[in-house]
């Protein structure tokens, strides 16, 4: 069983598709549970093995994203800017994160978007299977 | 020579800020700070709104005080229409108060400040040598957060908190429970302080009022009198010793008494309260190496290390003590009123100032943050440590030593209305 956390905000248009997608799929999968990040604490409480989906600028289509260095760095650090990629970078130096696997969403949703989404929970779950194996 | 330095984006603090300096021939002709976010309109937006309304409308003036705001604004409103909250929810409403104040001196100190200290350019940069520091901080947030999460229902903006006490009243269990885990954290507030008493600082006098709420018997939470140095007065009666002004330079108002500047914040309430401090918090402050009162603004981010342990005690006191009862919110008789609340928050005083008609119709809303009180003292502050920065003559130096002057007051431009992008112009 793998837990996707999922991140957005329902006000902000091109920020909702994750919470739309994980909302339409969330009973689809057996194996997988969809959780909404809301608080600081969802983000560090999680350990080991990320699993997340969120909507990414500068993508037309949902992708995998495994590498944390892809993360801006924000220089201007305000307790504003402690965000999703801080909190994760930090963990990641504290050596809490042995793999990070994020479903990188576009602003703008696309005709075939869930069997995009779904060949990557696919995806993720025969990594889990492999490791179990 | 002209020198010129433009400080497009102050890093490290909350919110977006720039600084403009000129210096001719070694003498500063120009210090302007200002505050370049767009204007919030938040007191706009109020007006028309009704009196239950004003602290859940408010909250969302800043993610990091927003439990600050909701307590503000309850408070004017039940200043204005007469309302006696009961003890109880008094004692929740510090508790949630000192909540944030954990969450956000946490959060500043290690995420923001001590990265200047210790030499690094972000927390990131620091966290893989000093994994034991960043883990006390976000054990601090963490219970910061969990305690705002019992007594206001959710972990920003709360829920529970109304005019006239609470929706919602937290379970003894959960009090005590609340209890035990602050009295095994407090360790790492203990810490805090000495790690922070520990850090070399630059020498710097501050000569001004320094303001915060004073009550006979604790450190002020939420209520009290408005004291300096050299002033007393009412809560009602600031806006006769206060007077806020804008200038075309920036988007957030500065305030001044007496057309000086004056600061308020951790450091403010260590110079006025600092009797009323916990046993703990004073044995702290003895082992450091900082007096009190103390003219230093550097020394604002030790006393916020220092609060921490007095945060805790007086956290732990209400939570050892207090035996909740189910009570529903007083009902307030709607009346023409005006209602004026000051509270400590993280950042010193905020203020909510109310005015309704006869049927609870919000007429007017003044809302000013620490932020704006302290912002002409910055601006002073910086004017008096630059000759002394100047001297380490390379740009970069300069320009940190003025980031961490700006940061010692923990600055929340979002709130009154970053950085860093460094321009030198010579002639």
């Amino acid at each position: 069983m793998i837990t996707i956390h999922y991140l957005g905000n329902e006000f902000v248009e091109k920020d909702t598709l994750a919470i739309k997608i994980a909302e339409k799929i969330k009973d689809k999968y057996k194996k997988v549970k969809f959780k909404k990040i809301e608080t600081f604490d969802d983000m560090i409480n999680i350990k080991d093995k990320y699993y997340f989906m969120d909507v990414c600028e500068g993508i037309s289509k949902a992708r995998l994203i495994n590498d944390i260095a892809i993360f801006e760095n924000i220089r201007s650090i305000t307790s504003h800017d402690l965000d999703f990629g801080f909190f994760m970078k930090l963990n990641d130096g504290l050596g809490e994160i042995n793999q990070i696997n994020i479903i990188c969403l576009p602003e703008k949703t696309y005709e075939d978007i869930e069997k995009d989404v779904d060949k990557l929970i696919k995806k993720l779950l025969g990594e889990t299977k492999d490791e179990k194996n | 020579m002209v020198k010129k330095i433009d400080l497009h984006h102050i890093t490290k603090i909350e919110g977006h800020a720039k600084l403009y300096i000129k210096v001719e021939k070694n003498e500063i002709k120009e210090c302007k700070l200002s505050s370049i976010e767009g204007s919030r309109y938040f007191e706009g937006l109020l007006k028309g709104k009704h009196y239950f309304e004003a602290h859940e409308i408010s909250s969302r003036i800043c993610g990091i005080c927003s439990c600050a705001h909701t307590v503000c604004a309850v408070t004017a409103m039940e200043k204005g229409l007469n309302i006696k909250i009961s003890e109880q929810s008094e004692e929740l409403r510090k508790l949630l108060t000192l909540a944030e104040r954990i969450r956000s001196h946490a959060a500043h100190l290690y995420f923001l400040a001590l990265p200047d200290y210790m030499g690094y350019e972000s927390a990131l940069a620091m966290v893989s040598e000093h994994k034991d520091a960043i883990k006390r901080a976000l054990r601090l947030m963490k219970i910061g957060n969990e305690m705002v999460r019992v007594i206001g229902g959710r972990d920003m903006h709360p829920v529970s908190v109304t005019v006239g006490g609470f929706l919602n009243i937290p379970k003894k269990e959960e009090l005590r429970l609340l209890g035990e885990k602050l009295k095994i954290l407090k360790t790492d507030a203990i810490k805090t302080a000495e790690l922070f008493g520990s850090l070399e600082i630059p020498e710097q006098e501050n000569e001004c009022e320094y303001f915060s709420l004073k009550k006979r018997k604790e450190y002020a939470v939420i209520d009290g009198m408005l004291v300096s140095n050299k002033s007393k007065f009412k809560q009602s009666e600031y806006l006769e010793f206060f007077k806020e002004y804008h200038t075309p330079y920036s988007t957030a108002n500065f305030v001044t008494k007496d057309d000086k500047s004056f600061m308020t914040g951790a450091l403010a309430r260590f110079n006025n309260n600092f009797s009323q401090l916990s046993k703990d918090t004073k044995k702290a402050v003895h082992k450091s190496k900082f007096k009190f009162p103390n003219n230093n603004p550097f020394v604002n981010n030790f006393c916020q290390a220092a609060e921490l342990i007095h945060c805790f005690d007086h956290a732990i006191k209400i939570c050892e003590k207090l035996e909740p009862v189910d009570e529903k919110p007083v009902k307030p008789e709607l009346k023409a009123c005006r209602g004026v609340a000051a509270i400590e928050v993280p950042r010193g005083l905020l203020f909510h100032d109310y005015t309704l008609d006869k049927n609870g119709i919000i007429q007017k809303a003044n809302i000013i943050t620490p932020t704006a009180q302290n912002l002409k003292n910055m601006e002073d502050n910086i004017r008096t440590f630059l000759p002394s920065a100047l001297k380490l003559k390379k740009e970069e130096k300069i320009n940190i030593e003025i980031e961490k002057l700006i940061r010692s007051y923990d600055p929340c431009f979002s709130c009154s209305t970053h950085f860093l992008k460094v321009k030198w112009n010579k002639k």
